[in-house]
């Protein structure tokens, strides 16, 4: 069996898979954006911190200046052009396209997520869809090393299809104990710099309060076959058309 | 002055992207002289007793002022004051950034609940209206 057929079993066993960059110019140019940025941010707060690495944002921000900071660092993300494309290299373009077709969007914005050591506002346990298309995959791109204690966790796709059929049942009404199960049963999967996750909307996810003494920061986004059913969000502000097969191009010549 | 923070709850179930939502969300916020400390979501499959509030609200105290919704439609008819008082309870504010309301204790709660359960019960029974005459043309006519 082939690397990819591998990995695709793999996939469709989990619901979610790792996958390292072949070509890392597009997310070394991002982190360094970003670092130059926070480092322009915290110089024109007045602080006299600096930061060397992202993993150290902890040192120059506290709970109330975090959100500000993040802010800034979304609108640069999303200010320069092809923010979105450039977190995508060949390879783990391939395997998108061997999963969803080749005609896709792929999320306008990039989200970004930082977690201060010991912040307790830490991304519960939640699932994607159906806010989001069961149709769509999430890519997420840790730009520091995340070991098992500051990464995401995630329930498999038995896991996950158990428990969306138990919330079903109870309509949801046991939230709170099942969210601890599911917590409980779930992988963590640690994400060094240079690789990325993907995984399916309907896994539930989250992450544990960053017990680390460093800062999480990590880049999220979501692709989807152009034709697949759409989620609840406002297609046309959420998506833009990444790439066209030739057949589809030729058809839409017609329209 | 460090602004007070409040705690972000969009509506999931809205087709409004979550990116608008948080803009008409934070503006309000910053006209109430507080800021954003974090987002959240029910999920639109269980939200009823919105659980994911239910279960953050006992650890939001010690970082937050308050709670923002984005709009007072996105909470469920039969828990809106439920939901309000629970969180009060809490000694927390809760905010409606579409309909600029603030809710600081329980005497504002006292003076908003009128128009709350008349708002939020209207939308529904347009809902039930339609559906009603839609199956059954009839009704209508009588």
């Amino acid at each position: 069996m082939s690397d990819i057929q591998e990995i695709r079993k793999d996939f469709l066993r989990c619901g979610y898979l790792k996958l390292a960059y072949e070509n890392s110019a597009g997310i070394d140019a991002l982190r360094f954006l970003l670092a130059k940025e926070a480092n322009d941010y915290l110089r024109k707060q007045g602080s006299a911190e600096r930061i060397y690495s992202l993993d150290e944002l902890h040192l120059g921000t506290n709970e109330n200046s975090l959100n500000d900071l993040r802010m800034q660092l979304i609108t640069t993300l999303n200010q320069k052009e092809n923010t979105n494309i450039s977190l995508l290299d060949n390879s783990i373009l391939g395997h998108l396209k061997s999963m969803l077709g080749k005609d896709l969007l792929i999320q306008k914005h990039v989200n970004l997520v930082v977690q201060r050591p010991d912040d307790s506002d830490n991304s519960e346990t939640h699932r994607d869809f159906p806010g989001n298309s069961a149709f769509e995959l999430v890519v997420w791109v840790p730009l520091v090393d995340c070991d098992e204690k500051m990464s995401l966790y995630l329930a498999d796709l038995e896991l996950s299809l158990f428990y969306t059929k138990h919330l079903r049942h109870t309509n949801g009404k046991d939230w709170s104990q099942i969210k601890s199960e599911i917590e409980m049963k779930s992988t963590a999967v640690p994400v060094k710099y240079g690789e990325v996750l993907i995984f399916m909307t309907p896994l539930f996810h989250g992450s544990k309060i960053n017990r680390s003494e460093r800062t999480r920061v990590s880049l999220n986004f979501r692709v989807k076959g152009l034709f697949s059913p759409a989620g609840h969000k406002d297609s046309y502000d959420f998506w833009t058309v990444y790439s066209l097969s030739p057949f589809t191009k030729a058809c839409l010549e017609f329209l | 002055m460090t602004k007070r923070l409040l705690y972000s709850m969009i509506d999931s179930k809205f087709p409004v992207s979550s990116r608008i939502q948080h803009k008409i969300i934070a503006e309000f916020a910053s006209e109430v002289d507080c800021k954003i400390g974090f987002y959240g979501a029910e999920d639109p499959e269980f939200f009823m007793g919105s659980p994911y509030l239910a279960s953050k609200l006992p650890d939001l105290l010690c970082k937050y002022s308050g709670v923002i919704f984005f709009s007072v439609f996105q909470l469920p008819t039969e828990d809106i004051l439920s939901i309000i008082r629970a969180t009060l309870d809490r000694k927390l504010e809760v905010y409606f950034a579409c309909q600029r309301i603030r809710i600081s204790n329980h005497i504002d709660f006292e003076r908003d609940k009128i128009l709350l359960i008349a708002a939020t019960t209207a939308v529904k029974t347009r809902t039930l209206t339609g559906i009603l005459s839609s199956a059954s043309p009839t009704l209508n006519s009588n």
